[in-house]
């Protein structure tokens, strides 16, 4: 998995603060977002498939990942 | 000028009047039970109040008066009951004085009636409930003073009809109303009070305004009237205490100091019935009233009574809130909560600012659990607040507790001997963005496109779907 499209969220809430939970992928065709498990975004010969435009890409072409 | 009359004309198409005799005793109350579970809400009077002696009470009674949000909210000029929390604490934060006029101007005071001539058991009150020891006003709004100040003071008291110019009435502990009898009793002197029944909406809930000690309700009524509240001196007290001139009924006597007598079980807000309690008494020495004046009853417990207060509570929420807490946009107290619960709704909160409110929300006495949602959540759906907490809350994260706060001692579950209740906020809100531009790390909502979303109404609009099962 590339590294330079992806911001991974901190998991350390000294205070206590709500965190999300849910991981995000912008796709590489149509720049919609659409939410997928860090199991499958960590697998890098697994295409992702964007729900809104169809395309299918590997996660390394993602135009951006947020890792929660 | 706005009175019980105006409202009942404005709202004509939606007044009830039940064919023939209906008994004071629970009969009319019954009518109110069985609507609720209907969730039906019309204003309702009965012309033909049937008395225990088979007597048929010539002053009709009048109920249901702001069971409904729609109603209670459009007497205000709110035209989505939604939105009337921001309305109701603008208002009641820009009072009005109030005037005073001639008593030969003040319709409430067309008879007066004293010694005895002045009998409450003319009046057609209600036995609500089953367990009810005998009749109680459950509209009259008690008006006292604080003599070190001569600041007045209104709120509902039940009061319990004993013979024709004696009845008890029960001012809460903690109430403002308690303040002013003590300071009285303090000095071994009775307690002036009046008792006035039957007014506009937008005054009822001006009364309901919670305010700080000593401070008027009067002022408040204006803010909501946007004009002064018409006040005429009561016949016995002058103008130590004032009434509205514009009401239908009002009873004036002296609570004799240090007198208390027995005071329920009576029906309660809370759905269960009240204990009995020591309370102090009302020596009748004047009535006076409209030549035809109607009657006004709350019935206890049912949304008759609970949505007026919530309303004016959901207003004092939004105030103690809103300075701390700019993404709020709604606060609901639910009728299903009785007077216990409220609910806000964040647009976009910053980082602590549903924990902030929660806080501020909790230090009402009134609050006993208080709910944060986003704004997609329908406030006025329980449902809906039951899929936020199911879906957004980790118990341990995000709930605050406290104890030892000021609350209702008539609360069911206080435990023994407890003088304090225990609170909780709830942050049912997602977690926020964390990063610019991209989404909440939460996962999105299920739907369906607003398109689908109108064609699946338009097919279903006019369609019969009598005997269609339910869930």
């Amino acid at each position: 998995m590339s590294t330079d499209n992806t911001i991974r969220l901190h998991d350390h809430s000294p205070a206590g603060e709500k965190r999300g939970n849910t991981s995000w992928v912008q796709c590489a065709g149509c720049d919609n977002w659409f939410h997928a498990t860090e199991g499958i975004i960590s697998r890098a010969n697994v295409k992702l498939h964007c729900n809104h435009c169809h395309t299918e890409f590997l996660p390394a072409d993602a135009k951006k990942i947020i890792l929660a | 000028m706005s009175d019980l009359r105006t409202f009942l004309d404005d709202e004509a198409a939606h007044v009830w009047r039940p064919a023939g005799e209906v008994s004071l005793a629970q009969e009319i109350t019954a009518l109110q039970q069985a609507l609720d579970a209907r969730q039906q809400y019309p204003v309702i009077e009965i012309t033909q109040p049937k008395a225990a002696d088979g007597s048929i009470n010539p002053i009709p009674v009048v109920c249901n008066l702001t069971a409904s949000r729609e109603l209670t909210a459009r007497a205000l000029g709110v035209q989505d009951h939604r939105d009337f929390a921001a309305t109701y604490a603008q208002r009641t934060a820009n009072p009005i004085a109030p005037v005073t006029v001639q008593r030969d101007s003040a319709p409430v005071q067309q008879l007066v009636l004293q010694g005895e001539e002045a009998s409450l058991l003319d009046l057609p009150v209600l036995t609500q409930h089953a367990l009810d020891p005998g009749p109680y006003l459950t509209a009259a709004h008690a008006t006292t003073y604080d003599p070190e100040t001569g600041v007045d003071n209104t709120a509902i008291q039940r009061c319990w009809v004993k013979e024709p110019r004696r009845m008890s009435y029960y001012p809460y502990p903690a109430s403002h109303n308690t303040r002013n009898l003590q300071k009285f009793w303090t000095k071994g002197e009775p307690c002036p009070v009046a008792f006035w029944i039957g007014h506009h909406p937008k005054v009822l809930l001006g009364t309901q305004a919670k305010l700080s000690y000593p401070e008027s309700h009067w002022s408040a009524c204006g803010g909501l009237l946007g004009e002064p509240l018409r006040l005429v001196p009561s016949v016995t007290h002058g103008d130590k205490i004032m009434v509205p001139a514009d009401a239908e009924i009002v009873i004036e006597g002296w609570a004799p100091a240090n007198v208390w007598e027995a005071d329920g079980p009576f029906g309660e807000y809370t759905g269960y019935m009240g204990a009995q309690v020591a309370a102090p008494v009302c020596e009748v020495t004047c009535i006076t009233r409209r030549e035809k004046a109607i009657y006004h009853d709350y019935g206890s417990g049912h949304a008759d009574m609970l949505v007026p207060d919530n309303m004016a509570m959901e207003g004092k929420i939004y105030s103690m809130m809103k300075p701390i807490a700019p993404s709020v946009r709604r606060v609901h107290v639910p009728v299903s909560g009785r007077r216990f619960h409220a609910y806000a709704s964040f647009e976009n909160p910053g980082i602590g600012e549903v924990r902030d409110a929660l806080m501020a929300a909790l230090a009402y006495r009134r609050t006993k659990a208080v709910i944060a949602v986003d704004d997609d959540i329908d406030l006025f759906s329980d449902g809906d607040i039951m899929f936020a907490l199911a879906t957004r809350v980790q118990w341990e994260r995000d709930v605050i507790t406290a104890s030892g706060l000021q609350g209702s001692l008539m609360d069911p579950s206080l435990a023994r001997g407890a003088k304090t209740v225990q609170k909780a906020g709830i942050d049912a809100t997602l977690a926020p963005s964390e990063v610019l531009g991209a989404p909440r790390p939460v996962a999105p909502r299920n739907s369906v496109s607003t398109a689908a979303l109108d064609a699946a109404i338009t097919r279903l609009t006019g369609l019969d779907t009598t005997g269609w099962p339910e869930l």
